[in-house]
């Protein structure tokens, strides 16, 4: 067990180095940045200088070494555009996404599972239908149409929640549910065919026989055992909200990360999509970790070596 | 029929829903004829016209005096007895970027900075029309092209009781001075200050600027000292003191900047607002919809495609304003248009006469937009009707072109920036299409917006490319510098035009370097003449700026310039 978690660790800062330096050398693909920082009156020597000052002109194995060292003192740099640490502007950030992330967790499986289960209950009647026709629209809505519409209905015409922002709690409605349509539908489809493996075993049948009802059956014989698969899904899908969010983030102009990501895209604010990366992808990780540990709860034959 | 599940596909359920959400959608925009009832607005609100944008030409605004005396009778300690109304409401206004920082040296968008000069004040106060009136400079007198004195406001006291004297002029200059700037603009061009004593004092400026005393009421930051000292640059922009109308009350990062009425402002009747809350929200429908809904009470920068569905809300009014961004199709006569037919005047000239810039504005942006012949457009200081503009005329584009030893036409490259403006990339491929017609053969060529402007920088970019300049104030000087002189002759000129002509040169210099209005005048419009049979582009269009306002808003003004300035904005309920 300890070798496994030694592995696996070892795994993740292979994965956070290699990634870190992938976003390092797109970013700098896409324009120099301090010609695209500066007004176009500024002269070609403030723009050299101001080059110098932030140390693009050194060559780019340099400044990647520079920037690897200085994270692992834990700076990850200062934003170009903000011109303050990037640690900071993501410890401001980081609270609102989380939060998205974790309700829009919590909808996807209070929804999607139980949808499933019904799917896979009753399959080849009209809730299942519903339910595989649900699954459909959502996977295939674009999320920032439908965030829009949502908008439109519900903010604008309907008066029911504000249009954007987070500030209280009706704010958190439209965006968790933007955030989770696509994996509602996707988690549905999965714990439908994941119980209807499941429903098949003989140990359901025995269960039955025994007298056992059929909240009993499904929960804690059928679900327990086709919680696995799931469980997976749903550790992925968390860690997809947490790093997707940015359109819903932009579409709801919702303070957290996906948004701060996005403004610094557009203005080319290296250091900051840099650092961001980092954390997302190190959160990223962790949470897969966990997911793979957490099956050792729920099953006990699995044993990790 | 049945899928092999059993179920019936046309009716299932999944196709009734899709139906249900698509009917739903369509239904959903909101044009309607009687306003839904919005929590934040009393319904006798909507009888109230707001107060339209003013029109750029002609505002009762102070203009630039070669002398003025200290002439407002105000005491700035005392109340008077004409206001005693306290500010009072809440505004909110969406704006399209996140805030970087609150400090004109380092804010890196309009947005910014309009929002810090609520709070950080400059010696003068600009006026939507591009005119300059007095703020913390009471009055001031040009003694020569580079000599202004300035008569400072007493009694005036930053919001943590530093007083505001001559000191605070020369603290902010060396401050600036000292320390890493994001905009070069902050405190340029000064070459000395005489402080005379605490209230008065004589700036010589390094070059004589057109613009300077506009430029002293966008650019010059005033400080205060030990605040500022103590706090650092880094500091200040996040949490800035002043002597404004506002102070800083709350920033949420990402989220909102609340600022609140200054209690003890010295202009009485200012601020009209007690609580003003900027939200930033980026997506430009959901700006719109939030306008819809009451959430903001004012959009800036509203897109062209929402204007429309904006204006058919009884509730909101869209006001709009002839924006300074020029928008034209420059020749690089530099480097890859050597030896290329663009070098021949008349060939350039025939490009002009190709290209209908007019059916381009009503068709591509719908009439958002003017049609102009030059960097001098009708908004722009200098600008005279008698000036002769460039008709469409194709016949006559051939025939120059034939005089020029081209009658079959020619091919050429064009670089257009994807995304970079509103429909640009229509506009390219309409170019394109008119000059195909006289025989011009254009490989366009659609780049992403920051390979093209690195490309225009290094000099690299194709013989023709469209692009857009914006001015700050409604004056052709700062662009022409930008676009055609470079910085061996002024040192902060530089070539993006890629175009090089001597007389445009000559030209600059001759309205550049004075502050005597008329005789930039004549200058101008000589520079507007020969822009005209010399070109230097194919001259397009400059577009609109639109802002989304809600009725309840009162005394907005519009700046051409994506400045915002609140100070006399109120709100008629709440």
């Amino acid at each position: 067990m300890q070798r496994y978690l030694l592995r696996r660790l070892g795994q993740a800062v292979f994965v956070v180095f290699g990634l870190s330096l992938i976003v390092f050398f797109m970013v700098r693909l896409t324009g120099d940045p301090a010609r695209l920082m500066m007004s176009r009156e500024a002269t070609a020597e403030q723009v050299a200088a101001f080059r110098q000052r932030l140390g693009f002109d050194r060559p780019l194995l340099v400044q990647y070494l520079d920037f690897a060292g200085s994270a692992l003192r834990g700076d990850l740099g200062t934003s170009i555009y903000y011109r303050q640490p990037a640690i900071k502007l993501i410890k401001e950030r980081l609270r609102p996404t989380i939060e998205l992330a974790s309700l829009g967790l919590i909808f996807t499986i209070i929804t999607g599972i139980p949808l499933g289960i019904i799917a896979a209950y009753k399959p080849g009647t009209f809730w299942d239908g519903i339910t595989q026709s649900l699954s459909l629209i959502s996977q295939s809505v674009p999320i920032y149409w439908a965030g829009l519409v949502l908008i439109l209905i519900f903010a604008v015409r309907l008066q029911l929640v504000p249009t954007f922002g987070r500030d209280d709690w009706r704010s958190y409605i439209l965006p968790v549910f933007a955030i989770s349509l696509q994996w509602i539908g996707r988690l549905a489809r999965l714990t439908r065919t994941a119980m209807l493996e499941v429903l098949q075993q003989d140990y359901i049948l025995a269960a039955q026989a025994k007298g056992a009802g059929p909240l009993t059956v499904l929960s804690r014989h059928a679900l327990r055992n086709a919680a696995v698969p799931l469980l997976t899904y749903v550790g992925l899908s968390f860690g997809y909200m947490l790093g997707g969010s940015v359109i819903i983030e932009s579409v709801f102009a919702w303070p957290g990360i996906g948004f701060l990501v996005f403004q610094a895209i557009s203005v080319r604010d290296f250091p900051l999509v840099q650092a961001v990366t980092v954390v997302i992808s190190i959160m990223f990780l962790a949470i897969n970790l966990l997911v793979d540990l957490s099956y050792i709860l729920l099953n006990p034959r699995i044993r990790y070596s | 029929m049945r899928n092999k599940n059993g179920l019936s596909v046309i009716f299932s359920p999944g196709i009734v829903l899709l139906i249900l959400l698509i009917f739903v959608t369509a239904c959903s925009a909101p044009v309607e004829e009687t306003p839904l009832v919005n929590p934040t607005e009393a319904p006798a609100a909507e009888a109230e016209p707001t107060e339209s944008a003013a029109d750029p030409t002609e505002a009762p605004a102070a203009e630039v005096e070669p002398t003025q005396p200290a002439a407002e009778p105000t005491e700035p300690t005392a109340e008077t007895e004409e206001e005693a109304v306290a500010p009072s409401g809440t505004l909110v206004v969406g704006i399209p970027h996140t805030v970087n920082a609150l400090d004109k040296a380092n804010g890196a968008t309009e947005y910014a900075n309009s929002i810090s000069q609520h709070i950080q004040q400059m010696p003068l106060y600009p006026h939507p029309d591009g005119s300059v009136g007095p703020l913390l400079a009471e009055s001031w007198e040009i003694i020569d092209d580079t000599h202004v004195r300035f008569n400072l406001r007493q009694g005036v006291t930053f919001t943590n009781g530093e007083p505001f004297n001559a000191d605070v002029f020369m603290f902010s200059w060396e401050w600036i001075n000292s320390n890493d700037v994001a905009n070069a603009e902050t405190w340029a061009n000064v070459e000395a200050i005489d402080i005379h004593d605490d209230y008065s004092l004589t700036i010589t400026f390094t070059n004589p600027d057109p613009l300077q005393l506009q430029k002293m009421a966008y650019f010059y930051p005033l400080y205060p000292p030990e605040y500022t000292q103590e706090v650092g640059m880094e500091g200040f922009g996040q949490a800035p003191i002043g002597t404004g109308p506002f102070v800083l009350d709350e920033w949420v990062a990402g989220d909102r900047i609340v600022l609140k009425a200054n209690p003890d402002y010295y202009e009485p009747g200012r601020p009209r607002l007690e609580t003003v809350i900027f939200r930033p929200i980026t997506e430009d429908a959901t700006r719109a919809a939030a306008l819809q809904a009451g959430d903001i009470d004012i959009a800036r920068l509203v897109p062209d495609e929402l204007v429309l569905q904006l204006e058919q809300d009884p509730n909101i009014e869209v006001l709009k304003i002839q924006g300074t961004r020029n928008y034209s199709v420059l020749f690089n006569n530099m480097t890859t248009g050597v030896g290329t037919p663009i070098e021949s005047r008349e060939v350039r000239q025939a490009l002009n006469y190709a290209v209908d810039n007019e059916q381009i504005v009503d068709v591509i942006l719908e009439g958002n937009g003017v049609a102009v012949d030059s960097f001098i457009t009708p908004i722009m200081f200098g600008y005279d009707e008698s000036q002769p503009t460039i008709p469409y005329d194709p016949e006559r584009a051939r025939e120059l072109l034939a005089e020029a030893g081209y009658p079959d036409g020619f091919s050429i490259a064009m670089a257009c920036p994807a995304g970079a403006y509103v429909k640009i990339e229509q506009v390219c491929q309409a170019v394109a299409g008119y000059l195909e017609d006289v025989g011009v053969i254009v490989d366009l060529q659609i780049i992403e917006s920051g390979q093209f402007w690195d490309q225009e920088a290094s000099r690299e970019i194709a013989p023709l490319f469209l692009d857009g300049w914006g001015a700050r104030f409604p004056d052709a000087t700062t662009p022409l510098l930008g676009a055609f002189v470079p910085d061996t002759v002024v040192d902060y000129g530089s070539t993006w035009a890629n175009y090089y002509d001597p007389r445009y040169v000559e030209l600059y210099e001759a309205q550049g370097f004075t502050l005597d209005q008329e005789k930039r005048q004549e200058a101008i419009q000589e520079f507007h003449r020969y822009m005209v049979e010399e070109p230097a582009a194919i001259w397009l269009y400059q577009s609109f700026v639109f802002t989304g306002v809600r009725n309840r808003v009162q005394g907005l003004e519009v700046y051409a310039n994506e400045t915002q300035l609140l100070y006399d904005v109120s709100v008629t309920d709440e």
